[in-house]
């Protein structure tokens, strides 16, 4: 079973935070994923850039809008994902609870439907 | 066999296998709904076969044959597959090869600690959790458990098929915590166990006297002495089973005019229950681990034990009500603990030892009112008593609380 771990935190930056903190937080992210590597479990894992980079597309009365920022301008972001695959819910969230932004942020943890493989849509299970 | 007899023996083996089938069955996929379905099915097969050809020799594994098949020809049928086109079709892999095919119907294993358990899950809205396991477990319909809650029967319908929804899509697993996260995950499904017993003392006006067989009582202490059994060295799941025998002892079992503890005949209340209570609160104090649910339990303990002595230890309740407002601080055990101090040391210590932040509070107006008026101050304790009788819920107690303030007012 598939399970996406989305991270929301509010963005900082080397500034805001400082240099130091910043390291530490690089390292804790370091060692979750090599544990989720070497647990067998890890599919993939991404940590984004700031939303200040990201650019919306949408459609308003049928034309195409390009925006600079984020679609839900709040607060708190999307930082980052893990896809895990585990058996079951409580195996995922023993996971998300030991992911390092869960000390400054909120992990949302959502088990997949389908997924892409090899151009084909594959049920999650 | 009669159709009565059968019927009867039908419902028997509802309220023991129930949530036993159920486990089983929704356990490789955590489909609850097919689950239930497939045992409701069974359980109307019994009903017709039955008076006919008698009952089976083992009426569970009778009911898990045929619920199995049931569940087995809707996973086959095209309709579910359509259902749900992208999801796996279960029909394919693990049910039709499941464990159930070897499972020896004669020997159906306890599974209900699983289902406990995934009710219970903190994943799981809390709201949902006490009606999922009066469904899922004991088998009650939404209507009824939607009368306890005072809800309309849709909107209870709606909760308990999303909550149901959200433990096949997320996949929570029917499994027991180990024993390193039992100690996290046990107050949730002792919480849950209490809330049906407690819906049964705030539900709404037409919610049965607690005693009678109409009462979700009844079913909250089935729960709590099956969890006991399932769970027998957990000292708090004892204290929970303690707790709820000793005060169900006390309850009335006819609806009539509300009696305040005090003023109740010891003779009138259940001999078995307390018994019962006081063995489970033996049992658990001998594992040296105290708890919220043990304390609470020992102080029902000690209002029962008036039938023996024919005086209520005041002093002893005042120790159990101090260690209960130092390990759960609720508002609840503040005011019993002042009710207490006021019979002790006076009502103005009473009144002093209510805790602030309760104005909503129906029990600390209740006690403040009793205290302000054996403390003489007739015409404050009367006002008291209007505004706990306007927090009350119950009829009977509203009713009760309303003419101690008249009484206070009509000598003038």
């Amino acid at each position: 079973m598939r399970y996406t771990i989305l991270l929301h935190y509010t963005e900082e930056t080397d500034e805001t935070l400082g240099e130091e903190v910043m390291a530490e937080g690089q390292r804790a992210f370091s060692a979750y994923a090599q544990a989720l590597h070497q647990a067998g479990v890890l599919l993939s894992g991404e940590v984004l850039q700031p939303s200040t980079s990201t650019t919306t597309l949408t459609t308003v009365d049928g034309e195409l809008r390009i925006q600079d920022g984020p679609y839900a301008d709040t607060k708190d972001q999307l930082g980052g994902t893990f896809v895990i695959d585990v058996p079951d819910l409580d195996v995922a969230l023993e996971w998300a609870r030991q992911a390092p932004a869960v000390a400054w942020g909120a992990v949302e943890v959502r088990p997949g439907a389908t997924y892409v493989r090899d151009g084909g849509w594959e049920p999650n299970a | 066999m009669s159709a009565a007899e059968a019927r009867a023996a039908a419902e028997r083996a509802a309220r023991a296998s129930y949530g036993r089938l159920v486990a089983i069955l929704a356990s490789p996929t955590g489909d609850l709904m097919l689950a239930e379905d497939a045992v409701s099915d069974a359980l109307e097969r019994a009903l017709q076969t039955w008076p006919e050809h008698g009952v089976p020799a083992n009426p569970d594994g009778w009911l898990l044959t045929v619920a199995r098949n049931r569940q087995r020809d809707v996973w086959k049928s095209a309709a579910h597959r359509t259902r749900a086109p992208l999801p796996a079709d279960p029909g394919d892999t693990a049910p039709l090869t499941s464990p159930l095919d070897t499972l020896d119907p004669d020997a159906i294993g306890e599974r209900r600690l699983e289902l406990l358990f995934v009710c219970a899950h903190p994943a799981i809205d809390a709201a949902a959790r006490t009606p999922l396991m009066l469904q899922v477990v004991l088998g009650l319909d939404a209507a009824r458990i939607a009368r306890a809650y005072g809800v309309g029967a849709a909107a209870m319908a709606k909760r308990l098929v999303r909550a149901k929804r959200r433990i096949a899509d997320t996949r929570i697993p029917f499994v027991v915590p180990g024993r390193a996260d039992m100690a996290r995950r046990l107050p949730g499904v002792l919480e849950a166990v209490y809330g049906s017993y407690a819906v049964t003392l705030t539900g709404g006006p037409d919610e049965a006297p607690l005693r009678s067989p109409d009462s979700l009582a009844g079913e909250a202490h089935y729960l709590a002495v099956t969890l006991a059994a399932l769970l027998p060295d957990e000292p708090e799941v004892l204290g929970l089973a303690a707790l709820i025998s000793l005060s169900l002892a006390r309850s009335p079992t006819r609806q009539k005019d509300f009696v305040p503890l005090a003023e109740q005949d010891p003779a009138t209340w259940d001999a078995r229950l307390i018994a019962d209570g006081e063995a489970y609160l033996r049992l658990a104090s001998a594992t040296d681990r105290l708890g919220r649910f043990q304390l609470e339990a020992a102080i029902q303990a000690v209002h029962c034990d008036r039938r023996r002595t024919g005086v209520t230890d005041q002093e002893a309740l005042r120790t159990l009500y101090s260690a209960l407002v130092l390990l759960a601080p609720t508002l609840g055990a503040q005011v019993a603990l002042a009710a207490t101090v006021g019979r002790l040391d006076g009502p103005e210590a009473g009144l002093a030892a209510l805790p602030d932040g309760a104005d909503a509070f129906q029990p600390a107006w209740a006690t403040r009112a009793h205290l302000l008026g054996a403390a003489g101050r007739g015409a404050e304790a009367a006002a008291a008593f209007d505004r706990a009788a306007a927090l009350t819920i119950d009829p009977v107690a509203r009713r009760h609380l309303s003419d101690q303030a008249a009484a206070l007012r009509g000598p003038r």
